[in-house]
């Protein structure tokens, strides 16, 4: 197992490398850059936005700005020293010569107030904001992880329970009603619910906030005090909801053609012969043995839960990496979007091995194949 | 005699009764019956949108764009026709409800709802008929090669795919589609590049099962060559696998479509593709209080989904005889 393990970590970071080239090419190849995002062309005049390509490093051909990046990036190079000819490339400090420069207020003091996370690990500096990029994405992190979790539990519980239920009252009222309905789940667009949740639940009734993680009176946000809690998971009630729809419908359509293959098995048959209670034979045989593959099937839409989380953060203001994703991509920020395609793609490859490993702890079969 | 040459009939009609089955099996289904008559329905609307469309006002001469008309419009040139009431402008009556002139309402721009749900019909059909295709076919080609040559050829396209089933897809369309620029052709070719990974897999997975089938070890024995048997052996024993999973893609670049138009990174705005109508409610003034801005086009993304699914579902269901049908 450990070397089965160590075998899988190494393999993710020539994975991670091949993603990196692949998304820094889509990036870069796409037309227009930084500075056509910062300053409207028109005002400038006499080569001007040359001038500030050049000092961006946005003039270097596209190899050699990647290995900039790369090097920037890698763990092994030291930090980067504003005195280092190759950090100069990739910083911002400021631009001669502009008076003016469109940084919306909104986002600097978030992102220099904050601690960065994790410390070693450095995706350079925003072309936008000239802040480095991990001080924007570290306090992005956490809420987007949040999301991410508390919508796949709630994915797992509820279509887990539900899909049970339909396989032991399969052909049921219950059963069919549920089941079309989970096609309408995996059939509605995730951001057609989340404006028909922000139609009905706040505009019309008014039940929950519209936006944001908290109440913009709680500047300090406390995690032991109960009613900062309490109003943080207010808000967090709506997003999620939306967002674990679609994988709640397919959790329970798998749990439910799972759960009548088990129970149509020699030996819950077996166990049915042998005389033991109904609650012994489907809770201990059955539904054990259809759960295991669910941690697989959990991971593998993983990655189209994100997609569903970038457009939900997108439109509950929902400080989280989607949300800055977003905007990088209209403001070209070539830096912000790398490193959170890093990140992204680090965490979808955690998340795979973890559920290998799981796996293999669960299931015994694949122990016993990995020892022969 | 009699019984040799009843095998011989029965052996001549096996493929007509196999389709035939299929077709039976497929009608028991009644959603997916239901769902198939639906798109039927839906191509008809998108066939005949300048005739349903609601020309209710004379168009102001350059207001009237020269734009994509879905793949539809290339195919039949005579049908290629552009509407007024969704593409023009008309100033003096924008933001309007529901009315008897303007069935579904009309947008900031004061064009007609019900025209750009219409025409809107066109795109979303062709982006996802046509990514399904693009994506069918290069997932059957790697399934087939890897799963065919096997080795490190397998393990080099495996490992590939999964490279790119890491990637989340809706951050990768974003990044993508702003490079290709906002083209109804770019975006459908786009979503098609990007969705073939779980075919791929679904098609190698067959390919290895067939691949120690009695007749494939025939035929390699009979000196076929390694093309012809992928091709001319394996190949047909993927298609119905192919053929759900490509229905079922159908929907899901409808949606891809629709979220990343949304978004404001599809279409260009001015084309009337289901998701861009829903642009406009991003602003809650607008979801507040225009929700015929949102709620038809929602529920036609919906309801032309739940279809292709339906569709799919019964397909599968039909394709594969282990599946009992009460």
């Amino acid at each position: 197992m450990t070397k089965y393990i160590i075998r899988r970590t190494l393999i993710a970071f020539p994975m991670l490398l091949a993603i990196s080239i692949m998304t820094f090419a889509f990036i870069n190849l796409a037309p227009g850059d930084p500075v056509d995002a910062m300053i409207d062309p028109e005002f400038f005049v006499g080569g001007a936005g040359d001038k500030l390509r050049a000092r961006m490093g946005l003039d270097k051909p596209i190899h050699e700005r990647y290995l900039l990046w790369l090097i920037e990036v890698s763990p092994f190079s030291s930090s980067c020293d504003d005195r280092d000819a190759t950090c100069e490339t990739l910083r911002l400090d400021r631009i001669p010569g502009t008076g003016s420069w469109p940084i919306p207020t909104d986002i600097i003091p978030t992102a220099l107030n904050l601690k960065v996370w994790p410390p070693d690990v450095n995706f350079g500096y925003s072309y936008q904001f000239g802040v480095s990029v991990m001080s924007m994405i570290g306090n992005r992190i956490v809420p987007t992880i949040e999301l991410t979790i508390v919508s796949l539990l709630a994915a797992t519980v509820i279509g887990t329970a539900l899909g049970v239920v339909q396989a032991l009252r399969q052909y049921s009222f219950f059963d069919y009603s549920f089941s079309v309905g989970a096609l309408f789940g995996l059939s509605i667009p995730t951001f057609f619910f989340a404006l028909l949740a922000l139609y009905i639940f706040v505009a019309i009734l008014g039940w929950f906030p519209s936006y944001g993680m908290r109440d913009y009176k709680i500047t300090e946000f406390d995690v032991t005090n109960i009613s900062h809690l309490l109003n943080h998971a207010h808000h967090l009630t709506l997003p999620v909801a939306v967002v674990m729809l679609e994988s709640l419908a397919g959790n329970m359509r798998y749990m439910r053609t799972a759960m009548l293959d088990v129970m149509r098995s020699d030996y819950v048959r077996t166990a049915q012969a042998k005389g033991l209670g109904s609650w012994l034979v489907f809770g201990r045989h059955a539904f054990r043995n259809a759960l295991l593959p669910l941690v697989t099937i959990t991971t593998l839409r993983l990655p189209g839960l994100i997609g569903g989380i970038i457009i939900i953060e997108h439109m509950f203001a929902w400080p989280g990496m989607g949300q800055l994703g977003i905007r990088a991509i209209s403001d070209r920020d070539y830096t912000i979007l790398m490193g959170l395609a890093m990140i992204t793609a680090t965490l979808v490859l955690f998340s795979n091995l973890l559920a290998d490993v799981l796996y293999a702890f669960v299931d015994p079969r694949v122990r016993v194949e990995e020892q022969g | 005699m009699a019984t040799a040459e009843a095998v011989a009939g029965a052996i001549e009609e096996a493929p007509r009764r196999t389709r035939m089955s299929i077709w039976w099996r497929f009608r028991r289904h009644r959603l997916a019956l239901l769902g198939f008559v639906a798109l039927g329905i839906l191509v008809l609307i998108a066939v005949f949108a300048p005739l349903l469309d609601r020309n209710s006002f004379d168009c102001l001469g350059g207001l009237v764009r020269d734009h994509d008309n879905g793949v539809l419009g290339l195919l039949f040139p005579e049908v290629q026709s552009r509407s007024c009431a969704a593409y023009g402008t008309d100033i003096g009556n924008t933001d309007q409800g529901p009315s008897l002139s303007n069935l579904l309402g009309t947008d900031k721009a004061g064009r007609d709802v019900w025209s750009r749900i219409v025409f809107g019909a066109r795109i979303s059909l062709a982006v996802g008929v046509v990514a399904a295709f693009i994506s069918s076919a290069i997932g059957t080609i790697i399934g087939i090669i890897s799963g065919y040559a096997g080795r490190w050829i397998d393990s080099l396209l495996m490992r590939f795919t999964e490279l790119i089933m890491t990637l989340p897809t809706l951050f990768l369309l974003l990044i993508v589609s702003s490079l290709f620029g906002r083209s109804v052709v770019h975006l459908m070719v786009i979503i098609g590049l990007l969705g073939w990974t779980g075919k791929a897999r679904l098609v190698r997975g067959q390919v290895l099962s067939l691949k120690a089938m009695d007749y494939v070890t025939a035929a390699r024995a009979l000196g076929a060559s390694a093309k012809r048997i992928s091709f001319v052996h394996i190949f047909p024993g993927t298609v119905p696998y192919v053929v759900v999973s490509a229905t079922l893609t159908v929907g899901g670049a409808i949606l891809a479509e629709a979220g990343l138009s949304f978004l404001g990174y599809g279409v260009g705005f001015e084309v009337p593709t289901w998701g861009n109508i829903m642009n406009s409610a991003q602003s809650l003034h607008i979801l507040q209080n225009e929700p015929w801005l949102w709620l038809p086009p929602g529920i036609a993304i919906g309801m032309t989904v739940l279809s292709v699914n339906f569709v799919g579902d019964g397909l599968r269901d039909a394709l594969d005889p282990r599946t009992k049908i009460d």
